[in-house]
């Protein structure tokens, strides 16, 4: 599971991982640490590789060429579609939530 | 060999000869704290169920023969609910046989191994089981359960391995009928 670090969300680490390579390609301690920055999350690498193992078989991120140990990764189109309905299911359930709460 | 190299073992081969590497350098960066263990740990068990479906079966079943060998083998075949129970194991490994060859459509070669270790590693679990009571009976601990039925199951336990495996085997090959049949059709 993907843990909070200070603030931020904890939440599905697949959309993190997406998020965070929608930015450009990383390897994978890059996408560590590139989380505990924009999201203050600190995903576990066990946690880490199970989602990016489920993303490749389901084509929403793809390998590159390994530079040694590290082998980064890209968003592919599906991905980058993929990221886009679900952020934007997620902004609707924001406004919608914070709404709400300014009717209390 | 250090932790970290363990814990990298207990990924499946095949996962680890893609990620291995990678894994094995973010954990270098990483302190080895138990909230990092229990995540690697837990994400080896998915890869292991992920790609090896069968072990699902395997780790019920282990659970399940244990359980069985503790009450008693004697008493499994003359109690019917306990020989319910009993026949209820074989088809998990019936099905464990069947849905390997569906689930990874693979061969008639692989299918056979799977079943095979499919039924070994619950039987296994279980001749661990029987020789703690034997240990028992013969006075090493103490007697809890009554032991009339232990020497029976040991004499037993090869057939009982060979049963399991009957059954595994079995369900991979009606599987592989099914699918042949499916491709006849289509």
């Amino acid at each position: 599971m993907a843990r909070k670090t200070a603030s931020g969300p904890a939440t599905d680490p697949e959309l993190l991982i997406l998020s965070s390579l929608a930015g450009g390609p990383k390897h994978g301690y890059a996408v560590m640490q590139d989380l505990a920055t924009f999201a203050g999350v600190d995903l576990g690498p066990g946690t880490l590789y199970t989602a990016i193992t489920r993303l490749i078989e389901e084509k929403r991120i793809e390998p590159m060429e390994a530079r040694g140990r590290q082998r980064p990764y890209r968003i592919t189109s599906t991905g980058l579609g993929h990221l886009r309905v679900q952020l934007q299911e997620m902004r609707r359930l924001s406004n919608f939530g914070l709404r709400r709460i300014r009717a209390v | 060999m250090s932790l970290r190299d363990l814990l990298l073992r207990t990924y499946p081969r095949s996962w680890r000869e893609e990620y291995g590497p990678e894994l094995a350098g973010i954990l270098s960066h990483k302190r080895l704290t138990p909230a990092l263990i229990a995540d690697v740990l837990a994400s080896s068990a998915r890869q292991h169920f992920r790609r090896h479906p069968w072990k699902i079966f395997a780790l019920c079943l282990a659970f399940w023969t244990s359980a069985l060998l503790v009450v008693g083998i004697e008493g499994v075949l003359t109690r019917p609910e306990l020989l319910c129970g009993w026949i209820a194991g074989q088809l998990f490994l019936f099905a464990a046989g069947a849905w390997t060859v569906l689930h990874e459509n693979c061969g008639i070669r692989r299918a056979t191994i799977a079943s095979l270790k499919a039924a070994v590693v619950p039987d296994a679990a279980g001749i661990l089981v029987v020789s703690v009571n034997l240990l028992r009976y013969w006075g090493l601990l103490n007697p809890v359960y009554g032991h009339s039925g232990y020497y029976w199951i040991s004499k037993n336990a090869v057939i009982t391995v060979l049963v399991s495996v009957v059954f595994g085997l079995s369900g991979a090959a009606l599987a592989r009928l099914v699918r042949r049949f499916r491709r006849f059709a289509e």
